[in-house]
């Protein structure tokens, strides 16, 4: 068969059209997979893929959350797209064909889980979105570069986040682009016949997606013992939980420990005045070297305080800040810690 | 020794040829008339290969996709495309050709 020898393909037939070449079980199998990692990798980097094209990095979440929402879209694009086969194409397709292939059309989204990772992309989102808060909260811009810097972020940061928004652009536009490909492959339909089912369809498919993962969220979060808040002002409490330890660590870093010092309420600033800040801040970096930097930050919570772990690397050792933050924003508890994750050495 | 294609389509005009003249190379004996050529015997090579390999394959379209490397649907819409210009070359007659499907 003439097809046979040139059935590798083409780089530009894999890339844009595998469906050629894989459909069907191997293409949902394949497509599956690559769902499940992407939402495993999510979950390292709070990136939620909360729609058919949608990608937000936001509040931690379990790991569930990540690879239902990934099962959401799939499915969401597999229904709707297999109903807009079966009122356009003259042939009848194959829900397995349809789905696999929609699976697969998801691969690129991999891709923005995966830069999505970078440190520098966390840390200026986070700050951003603490930056955001802060003035939706009525809070008053007194510098406006305070918008494209925010506090704890560098001008690689930036530039680190604009590549991360460029990539998930690109990966959007390819994987609409794949998910047209695997219509047409499968339900034997191109052209504007193709074009005219298979945009109701993405739209329907992402309204539906929409509406089922919000309703999932709140379906979890009223199932969840002990949580009464609702997505949305956990998210933005966990946020501001990280920007406190960061910004509090960086004040230590920067000496400013009367601000530091500022930053706490009534009881710790009685239990730790200035003088006492700056002398542990002195035997800390005496005991393990001068200051590097943070490797990074996780939120945890008991009852109504979180606390921020600003995992900090000197040049001897690491160790865990807890910043323990109150319901209503100050510092009430300061602990230094073992780091749960040893960093790594060089 | 050259695997010749059968010319279906006359040069010139676009048109269906047709056969006028038959030769026995066994004996040299001609046999001259006016025949058309069936839809089959009209497809393209291609397509023609793709008949043979179908039928050989006992009309399996998931063995034909084996064979060929492809996925199963791309195999059923080459079939359906197929079943279309046949479809077409019946509808038109011996006298009408058309362009040949990609």
């Amino acid at each position: 068969m003439t097809e046979t020898k040139a059935s590798t393909g083409s780089l530009r037939t894999w890339l844009f059209n595998p469906f050629h070449y894989v459909a069907g079980g191997t293409s949902l199998g394949l497509g599956l997979a690559i769902i499940l990692v992407t939402g495993f990798l999510g979950s390292l980097s709070n990136s939620h893929f909360d729609g058919v094209l949608d990608f937000h990095t936001g509040a931690p979440a379990p790991l569930a959350a990540f690879l239902v929402t990934g099962i959401i879209n799939w499915a969401c694009m597999g229904i709707a797209l297999y109903l807009a086969g079966l009122i356009a194409s003259k042939t009848r397709p194959r829900l397995l064909d349809v789905a696999g292939t929609q699976a697969l059309a998801r691969t690129p989204v991999l891709l923005t889980a995966l830069v999505a990772l970078l440190p520098g992309y966390q840390r200026y989102s986070t700050a951003l979105a603490t930056q955001l808060s802060t003035l939706a909260q009525g809070t008053p811009m007194t510098d406006p570069m305070a918008l494209l810097l925010p506090e704890g972020t560098s001008a690689a940061d930036l530039a680190t986040f604009a590549a991360v928004v460029f990539v998930a652009l690109v990966a959007v536009v390819w994987m609409v682009a794949l998910m047209y490909r695997a219509f047409a492959v499968s339900c034997n339909l191109r052209g504007v016949r193709g074009a005219v089912a298979f945009i109701p369809g993405l739209v329907a498919a992402w309204a539906a997606s929409k509406a089922l993962v919000i309703g999932m969220l709140v379906f979890a979060s009223s199932c969840a013992p002990g949580v009464s808040e609702d997505e949305d002002a956990n998210y933005a409490a966990n946020i501001e939980t990280t920007e406190a330890g960061r910004q509090f660590v960086a004040l230590l870093v920067g000496g400013q420990f009367d601000a530091a010092v500022g930053r706490f309420d009534n009881t710790m600033a009685k239990a730790m005045p200035v003088p006492r800040l700056e002398q542990v801040w002195k035997e800390l970096i005496a005991k393990s070297g001068p200051y590097k930097e943070v490797a990074g930050v996780r939120v945890e919570r008991q009852g109504k305080l979180r606390s921020a772990f600003v995992t900090c690397l000197f040049e001897k050792e690491s160790h865990d800040i807890q910043v323990v933050v109150s319901p209503s924003g100050e510092i009430c508890g300061l602990w230094l810690r073992e780091p749960s994750v040893q960093p790594e050495k060089e | 020794m050259i695997n010749k294609l059968l010319p279906v389509q006359c040069p010139s005009c676009g048109k269906a040829l047709r056969v006028t003249r038959f030769h026995c190379p066994e004996c040299a004996t001609g046999v001259e008339g006016d025949f058309p050529l069936p839809p089959l015997a009209r497809l393209n090579p291609e397509e023609q290969e793709f008949v043979l390999h179908f039928v050989k394959s006992s009309g399996s379209l998931k063995q034909l996709a084996r064979g060929y490397g492809v996925s199963y649907p791309t195999v059923r819409n080459r079939l359906d495309a197929l079943i279309d210009r046949l479809k077409e070359l019946e509808a038109a007659g011996p006298e009408q050709q058309e362009n040949g499907i990609s």
